[in-house]
């Protein structure tokens, strides 16, 4: 208590200085002139009597000075008259302060606006308890590193783990719903009914999926989020236990979820137990269903190292009973999974951004020491009139805070604008983005950022300040002054920048190499006039395959009579939708895969219509599906030519017989025969790995869900409302679904690419103006510092030309020097960006070439502007102003 | 004076002015006369120790500082002991002489 109010005491000098200051004045003289009095009666004559009063009373000054120490809190009334005194200096000069909190404001903007996204996505702790115990499992195979799991793999995983007290899986499922108005697509889930419990997530309303929910044949249930619970059925209470037809089968809503669970994806509304939506293929040993992943939670005191070593074992032991193409469960911690091909990105440009900021600070740093040159005459007195060395760097250190601080609330601003266009630009899909914003600890980091910054930049001119001697400063006026020291600072602050540019612009430049590859990259089929769209087929009277088959037929038929479309075909995965389906295979007469090796996988699709004239793919052997092929007929497929090379180096593949699965088949007349070769295209996206292709028929396989690839004459959007009426005629309780031209699935498929190119062209960007900046800060400061040296030189006889050489001599020897090191530091950089680059080096040498010429020659601009000034220095004047 | 010196004295000042102050409030300059004549004039306080030891007091709520009028009708700021400030007086004025008996007894053993 007494020591607050002794606080308290002190803090009084901020408020009321005036005040006291009076009052120890009024003190001091009151207590003079008593003893002026006590004199005078002693029998002094007036005037000795004062004099003696006033020796006895000693220093004025120094009895106030001692006072005021005892009064006030010292180093905070030094902080605070450090504060006044940098703002009005910092005011004195709006230029300086202007260009210095600008150059901040940039680099600490894009720093807050990177470390948004980045802690939105990699760091903000996920809503489910103890989430660090949660693991997503994909498989992983020698030829596809990022699986599906297949769900009879997963039932074993299920019964023989014992790492894990629960794991689940999910897949995304679209759910149709027939509201009042109009038919909604509902997006939700089809999950095991252990995937709630895996995540540790309780119900706010009724009950969660048990075994028994989840078993072929039981009553169907369907768990609804809050969102989905407040829109659709006004938050009632009573919706538990009635029934909710959802793609023409009637389900009992059981329970309602919160809204902060998304899994397996952020828009997911509803889950429905898996096992209703297995169709036969999928209820196979290695068959991966599209997106059906694993989700576990590790028991106490179980490592994700552990549990990864017994997956192992467990799917090793499983692999040799039911070959399944020597699949590995991979365990990542859930938090980070989700971020999948984001997080290499953000890694990237949260680098880059810091690079950005580093150059921004060495930049003004540089300033600051060219300040503080301009300056040595004020410090020098400073130090004579007795400030310590410290309290001068202090002072800077405290201007450079000030000026960190501006910069800070200019960067954060900066920084929140620039989010919303980042954000937009990210891609959808990346799990997390709707959690991105700039929040207490992004701004927290925008405070630390740039008091660090302000620390970085302000200690060099403090420190060199410091060490100034101040009688060689005084005697030289502060005019000469350019002492070698600082000078060598400042070439060694832009020759980091440079090489610190000089990388930015090589990553930059290989991006963009990459985004051109991607470009040109050839999918195997062609791009122009098509329009693709999905139609699922499911529910109701379509569960019977006879339905289906006459309803696709029809719905081709009618399609390629649409006035403007050239060739309709279905084909499942679209390519470059982002999906593939996979499976392990088998050739009769071939080795049995399972002694030796794992077996082999491909990708399947199911085509029909002309979908051969819809892609404008070749037909390279044998023929193509036709009326001969039915569900009466032997199954018949037909494969590409990477399957071809991969199977049959030389031989004819026509006739030959395969098989699906991860057993032989239990007949003969199950074995399917290849009937055609076609060209090979690539499904998953430019720059995307693709595996071997086996395609079946529509009208064989008849399915629930396809995909329409429809070739236009012209615009294909220009036929989609004729395509929608088409297909309603067919059947009007059906709609087509994600309409979307091959450009803008391409577009979306090389939209990672396409960010990283703008956001690093922009940070290289950036950079080379700063460092531009820089160098011309630097070059045309000494040639000032160097007027008379200069003027001496063209006296004697030294011509412009010479001049410009041996001033532009000093910014190229700077620049290479960067130049240099930033292209080493690239060499080894680069390595990071591996991972996005498409058929492009890290070390690729166009690139490095046309960085150094255009960073040299940036540099030779830079110099060349105050190389010109020096050239037209007047020997005559330039002297004179000695 | 060296600062060391100052340092050791400036809790026995304190106790000083405290006692100087118990009979009657002061102003600064009569308490530099009531400490002279309480030394028997062998101790002259400085007027850069008096100031700040008072200002130290008052942060401590041990005395209080006032405006009033002297006897020879001069504004003066007065200095009054609080109840807080005659407690301290106390305490100190006990612990000194516990301390100081304990010394001479020590001085004077043989």
């Amino acid at each position: 208590m007494s020591r607050l109010r002794q606080f308290l005491f002190k803090l009084q000098p901020f408020f009321r200085r005036r005040k006291i200051e009076a009052d120890l004045s009024e003190e001091m003289r009151a207590h003079l002139e008593m003893q002026t009095e006590a004199n005078l009666a002693a029998g002094m004559p007036p005037e000795e009597a004062r004099y003696a009063a006033r020796r006895e009373f000693g220093g004025i000054d120094q009895v106030k000075e001692s006072y005021r120490d005892e009064r006030g809190v010292r180093w905070l009334e030094d902080a605070a008259r450090d504060v006044c005194f940098g703002a009005r200096m910092l005011r004195k000069n709006p230029g300086f302060t202007a260009v210095a909190a600008l150059t901040l404001a940039l680099g600490i903007g894009a720093n807050t606006a990177i470390f948004s996204v980045f802690y939105g996505v990699l760091l903000q702790p996920l809503p489910y308890p103890e989430q660090e115990r949660l693991i997503f499992i994909h498989d992983w195979s020698k030829e596809t590193t990022f699986d599906p799991v297949s769900y009879l793999n997963f039932v074993v995983w299920r019964e023989q783990q014992q790492s894990f007290t629960a794991i689940g899986v999910a897949r995304p499922w679209q759910f149709s719903y027939v509201g009042p108005n109009e038919t909604e697509r509902l997006n939700g889930a089809v999950a095991s009914y252990d995937l709630f419990a895996a995540i540790g997530m309780a119900p706010i309303r009724g009950r969660l999926f048990t075994a028994e929910d989840d078993k072929p044949g039981a009553e169907r249930t369907v768990v609804i989020r809050t969102s989905l619970w407040k829109r659709l059925f006004g938050g009632r209470d009573s919706v538990i236990g009635e029934k909710v037809k959802l793609s023409g089968e009637f389900y009992t809503i059981i329970g309602i979820l919160p809204n902060n669970f998304r899994i397996p994806l952020e828009g997911a509304e509803l889950w429905t137990p898996i096992s209703h939506s297995l169709s036969g293929e999928e209820l196979q040993y290695g068959y991966r269903p599209n997106a059906l992943y694993a989700y576990a939670r590790l028991k106490p005191g179980i490592s994700l190292e552990s549990a990864a070593a017994n997956m192992r074992v467990l799917a090793a032991g499983l692999d040799k009973e039911h070959p399944s193409g020597g699949l590995i469960p991979t365990l990542l911690p859930l938090a980070t999974a989700g971020a999948g091909e984001v997080r290499p990105i953000l890694y990237v440009l949260l680098g880059a951004a810091g690079f950005v900021l580093l150059i921004a600070c060495s930049n003004v740093a540089n300033l600051q020491l060219a300040r503080a040159h301009a300056r040595a005459r004020e410090f020098a007195v400073r130090a004579a009139l007795g400030s310590g060395r410290m309290r001068i760097a202090r002072q800077l250190l405290v201007e450079s805070l000030i000026l960190g601080l501006l910069g800070c609330g200019a960067g954060a601003f900066l920084g929140s604008w620039a989010l919303g266009g980042l954000t937009a630009m990210l891609p959808a899909g990346a799990s997390r983005m709707d959690e991105v914003s700039l929040n207490l600890w992004v701004l927290g980091f925008a405070v630390v950022a740039s008091l660090l910054t302000s620390v970085l930049f302000g200690l060099v001119p403090a420190f060199h300040a410091a060490r100034q001697n101040v009688r060689e400063a005084l005697a030289q006026e502060g005019r000469l002054a350019g002492s070698t020291r600082g000078n060598r600072w400042r070439a060694g602050l832009i020759i980091g920048e440079c090489a610190l540019t000089c990388a930015l612009l090589v990553g930059a430049g290989l991006m963009l190499r990459t985004l051109g590859n991607l470009y040109r990259s050839e999918p195997g089929f062609s791009t122009e006039h098509l329009l693709t769209f999905n139609w699922v087929v499911r529910g109701g009277r379509y569960e019977d395959p006879a339905v289906r088959y006459w309803l696709i037929h029809r719905a081709l038929e009618r399609l390629a009579a649409v006035p403007g479309v050239a060739h309709v075909g279905i084909v499942d995965p679209l390519p470059f939708e982002g999906r593939d389906n996979r499976t392990v295979y088998l050739i009769k007469g071939g080795t049995i895969p399972g002694e030796r090796g794992p077996w082999p996988s491909a990708n399947w699709g199911i085509v029909g219509g002309d979908c051969l004239g819809a892609l404008g793919v070749k037909l390279m052997a044998g023929r193509a599906f036709d009326a001969r092929d039915d569900w009466r007929s032997t199954r018949v497929v037909i494969v590409d030519t990477q399957f071809v090379e991969k199977e049959f180096r030389g031989r004819n593949p026509i006739g030959q017989l395969i098989w699906t699965g991860g057993e032989p088949p239990k007949r003969e007349t199950d074995w399917m025969e290849i009937i055609g070769v076609v060209g090979h295209i690539n499904t998953l996206g430019p720059g995307q790995p693709s595996l071997p292709q086996i395609y079946w028929f529509t009208q064989q396989t008849i399915p629930q869900s396809m995909g329409f690839a429809v070739r236009a004459e012209g615009e294909p959007t220009a036929v989609v409302s004729s395509l929608r009426a088409a297909l309603r005629e067919v059947a009007d309780d059906l709609s087509m679904a994600s309409v979307r031209t091959m450009d803008q699935l391409f577009a979306s498929n090389i939209a990672n690419q396409r960010l990283v190119v703008k956001l690093l062209g922009a940070f290289a960007a950036l950079a080379l103006l700063l460092a531009g900046v820089g160098l011309y800060g630097v070059v045309s400061y000494s040639v000032s510092q160097r007027t008379r040296e200069i003027g001496i030189r063209v006296a004697l006889g030294a011509t412009s030309r010479s001049v410009v050489r041996m001033t532009m001599q000093q910014g190229a020897t700077l620049a290479s020097a960067g130049l240099v090191i930033g292209l080493a530091a690239a060499l080894a950089l680069t390595r990071l960006l591996q991972s996005l680059l498409f058929e492009t080096s890290p070390h690729d040498p166009l690139v490095y070439g046309v960085v150094a010429v255009g960073l040299l020659g940036v540099a030779a601009l830079a110099c060349w502007l105050p190389a010109r000034r020096a050239a037209k220095v007047n020997p005559l004047e330039a002297l004179r102003a000695e | 004076m060296t600062n060391e010196k100052s340092e050791l004295l400036q809790g026995t000042l304190d106790m000083l002015i405290l006692k100087a102050l118990q009979l009657k409030p002061m102003h600064g300059f009569g308490l530099s006369i009531r400490l002279r004549q309480m030394s028997r004039e062998l101790f002259q306080v400085e007027m850069g120790s008096l100031y700040p030891a008072l200002c130290r007091l008052e942060a401590r709520g041990w005395v209080k500082a006032e405006w009033g009028v002297s006897d020879h009708n001069r504004k003066a700021r007065y200095y009054v002991l609080t109840p807080a400030g005659r407690k301290q007086l106390q305490a100190e004025t006990t612990q000194w002489e516990l301390l100081s008996s304990t010394i001479n007894a020590m001085l004077k053993a043989t």
